[in-house]
């Protein structure tokens, strides 16, 4: 019996909406676990607050302005921080770079993860002693590092790695007072923007620099399913994508007049097809260590002639991808015969950000290319390339970002937790929507911080009285 | 009372969602989706409530009555709008499934997503009016209201959250079974339906009403579970002249 679409539509968009979704518990229980209702939490001093440092008794105005204040600052600082970045790489300090950012990984899992287990461990009365506690939580860094960055592990170990310094950052992230949170989040996510869509955007600069220089931009993102294991010809990969070595890794297919760049597509050599020049590689953009913002403006290739690209997924629930899917019938054009090759989606990397003392990481996704254009059917219809792995990438900083947003909720109230999350994954949906029809970089971060903005204040101010008023009284609908 | 009560009302208002989920849902990422969609849908509507009647809670127990209709109407106003959303993207499907060469959604794809559909409904539903208030049930207290002594307030929640929760699901199913085939009845029976059972928990506000009240919403979702059942009873039954309409046929083979 043939398998119904229904089985395979939708897979990647669960596989990215799942880590998150895990990402985001685990800050709300630790949240939840370690910042009790009513208790003052000493805010810590961070470079986010170098400017104006919230206490509780000053007035309303004087917290937005402060908070506004502080999130300029922040944002400021990230964008200095990825301009210089983006001159290592331009320079060709990629061992710098990528030192770097295994030491701030390291100093996140080590550092904050030894805090948090420290609170974890008071608060539960754990009985440990020091040695052993250090003994382990060096080794749990050291893995980490190692499987973010430098080995090839299974990639549930990687994966895993991945969220839980998501996590620790988004955590860390939740101890800043209150407003300043907001104003930062609502900063970053315009940021975040002007980023990605304006030409002058720091990560559109280093992408586009990446792309012609054919190198990978060490970094940190969550890819959802790499297929084929990793060989590493020259600089070690990065991250957790596994792709197959080919002799390039970006494709270049001429400058088409609306973007300047072209999509990294991966390919895998399960299908047995020919590799020559002309394919494509995924890219593994990662985010460079330090506060780094990378957009990445894809475009379709053009295919090889050998025609078919693609990989095979390990998975077995995916015969069409989604984003495929939702592709080529928007271009009313048949989609790559699954049964031939069977091809994913993945959608092109919208933005990558990275963060020197955080290591966020961004949306990255590979884009399948689909030409919308009708004159360009055949040409195009071989050649849209997947990702080797046919998986999303999703960069670490949005789980931070989203982690944070619904963190802060959770110090108000549960509901205000179920509110934000519908509306942090309901605005990711759409960012991949979006980045399927508009087929250009797409920043992961403003739809869903404004939603989730929107609705943590409807519900705090408006939802959470009705709802309890109602329930109280044992009323429902 | 402590995180085994607190865990027990939990299962109690969201326990038959929880398998449901991981026996029809959970393997379909679509049908996944279609749940986070339609509860993400379902709470806008319930924002929308929320805002047009914020300013007159808490007020009058009389308002609750106006309030109740309201309510109700705003969001079988959304099931209509959820229903021709759901046109689109079943077209889109079988568009996009007459691409790659498989077959069209058949009967049991369609109830499927009318019972992910409705379950997100329902789960949004249990979510934001029991499990919210269940924080407090994980301490050490408990907590009754004056209008019901005979029962935490906890386990008259859960109760009401999982009737509502039965209701909403499969009043889904008998919409989208109704609006697709054009029936009357039914279409009827859903608004009317849940604004029965709706106008019903108002007998929770008379003291000691909520000893008819949680039985009387669970009738509500037991009705509503039988006359779903009935109907997708008929549609896959053996008796069903559809019964072609469930094999998934290749479209090139001789089955």
């Amino acid at each position: 019996m043939e398998k119904a679409i229904l089985e395979s539509v939708g897979g990647e968009i669960v596989s990215i909406v799942t880590p998150v979704s895990i990402c985001m518990l685990l800050v709300v229980l630790l949240v939840h676990t370690l910042t009790p209702h009513g208790s003052v939490v000493a805010p810590i001093a961070t470079v986010a607050m170098m400017v104006y440092s919230e206490k509780p008794n000053d007035s309303l105005f004087e917290k937005l302005r402060g908070g506004f204040l502080n999130g300029i600052i922040f944002v400021c600082i990230v964008m200095i921080v990825t301009f210089v970045l983006f001159g290592l790489f331009y320079f060709r300090f990629t061992k710098c770079l990528r030192v770097y950012m295994g030491f701030s990984a390291f100093m996140v899992l080590a550092w904050m993860g030894g805090t948090v287990m420290v609170e974890l461990i008071q608060f539960f009365s754990i009985p440990i002693d020091v040695i052993t506690f250090g003994i382990c939580l060096i080794n749990f860094a050291s893995v980490g590092v190692i499987a973010v960055f430098f080995c090839q592990m299974p990639i549930v170990l990687t994966q895993g790695y991945l969220v839980v310094i998501g996590m620790l950052v988004a955590f860390w992230f939740t101890k800043l007072p209150e407003w300043t949170t907001w104003t930062l989040l609502i900063s970053m996510a315009v940021y975040d923007i002007m980023a990605v869509l304006a030409p002058v955007g720091p990560l559109k600069m280093l992408l586009e620099l990446a792309m012609t220089r054919d190198e990978e931009i060490p970094a940190l993102i969550y890819e959802a399913r790499p297929v084929l294991p990793r060989q590493m010809p020259g600089p070690p990969p990065t991250s957790s994508s596994s792709t197959t070595v080919q002799p390039r890794r970006w494709s270049h297919l001429g400058a088409p007049p609306h973007s300047l760049l072209n999509i990294a597509i991966g390919r895998g050599n399960s299908a047995g097809l020919n590799v020559d020049s002309d394919n494509f590689q995924t890219s593994n953009l990662g985010t460079v260590g330090g506060h780094e913002l990378m957009n990445f403006v894809t475009e379709p290739p053009i295919a090889p002639e050998a025609g078919l690209l693609g990989s095979r997924l390990v998975s077995s629930t995916e015969d069409a991808g989604t984003l495929n899917s939702v592709s080529s019938v928007l271009a009313g054009h048949q989609p790559i015969d699954p049964n031939v090759d069977e091809d994913t989606v993945p959608l092109v990397n919208p933005g990558t950000r990275n963060m020197a003392a955080v290591d966020r990481m961004e949306l990255g996704t590979q884009m399948q290319p689909r030409d919308l254009d009708e004159d360009e059917l055949e040409r195009n219809d071989e050649g849209f390339g997947l990702g080797v792995s046919g998986a999303l990438k999703l960069g670490l900083g949005d789980f931070v970002f989203y982690s944070v947003l619904v963190g802060r909720a959770a110090m108000y109230d549960l509901m205000t937790v179920y509110a934000c999350y519908l509306a942090i994954v309901g605005g990711l949906g759409a960012t991949l929507i979006l980045l399927a029809v508009w087929r250009r970089a797409m920043p992961a971060l403003p739809i869903s911080i404004s939603l989730g903005v929107v609705f943590y204040f409807l519900t705090r101010l408006i939802m959470d009285p009705f709802v309890v008023d109602l329930a109280t009284h044992l009323v429902f609908f | 009372m402590t995180e085994v009560g607190g865990t027990g009302y939990a299962l109690i208002a969201l326990g038959p969602a929880f398998s449901l989920f991981l026996t029809v849902i959970a393997s379909k990422p679509f049908l996944i989706l279609t749940v986070l969609g339609s509860a993400m849908m379902w709470l806008v509507s319930l924002i929308a409530c929320a805002i047009l009647w914020r300013a007159f809670l808490p007020g009058a127990v009389w308002t609750f009555l106006p309030l109740l209709i309201t309510v109700v109407g705003i969001q079988e106003a959304v099931r209509l709008y959820y229903w021709c959303l759901y046109l689109k993207v079943e077209h889109f499907l079988n568009k996009l499934a007459a691409k790659v060469s498989k077959p069209q959604l058949v009967a049991t794809d369609k109830i499927q997503i009318a019972i992910a559909s409705g379950l997100g409904h329902g789960i949004a539903h249990s979510v934001f009016f029991c499990l919210s208030l269940l924080t407090p049930a994980f301490g050490p207290a408990t907590y009754y209201i004056d209008s019901c002594v005979h029962m935490p307030l906890f386990l008259v929640a859960a109760f009401m959250g999982l009737g509502f929760l039965l209701l909403h699901t499969f009043s889904m199913v008998i919409a989208f079974n109704a609006l697709a085939g054009d029936k009357h009845f039914h279409q009827l029976f859903v608004p009317v339906m849940h604004l029965c059972a709706s106008l019903l928990t108002m007998v929770n506000l008379l003291p000691g009403g909520c000893i008819a009240g949680v039985p009387m919403t669970l009738i509500c979702a037991v009705v509503t579970l039988a006359v779903a059942g009935k109907i997708v009873w008929d549609k896959t039954g053996t008796g069903s002249a559809e019964l072609g309409n469930l094999q998934r046929v290749h479209s090139s083979s001789s089955l």
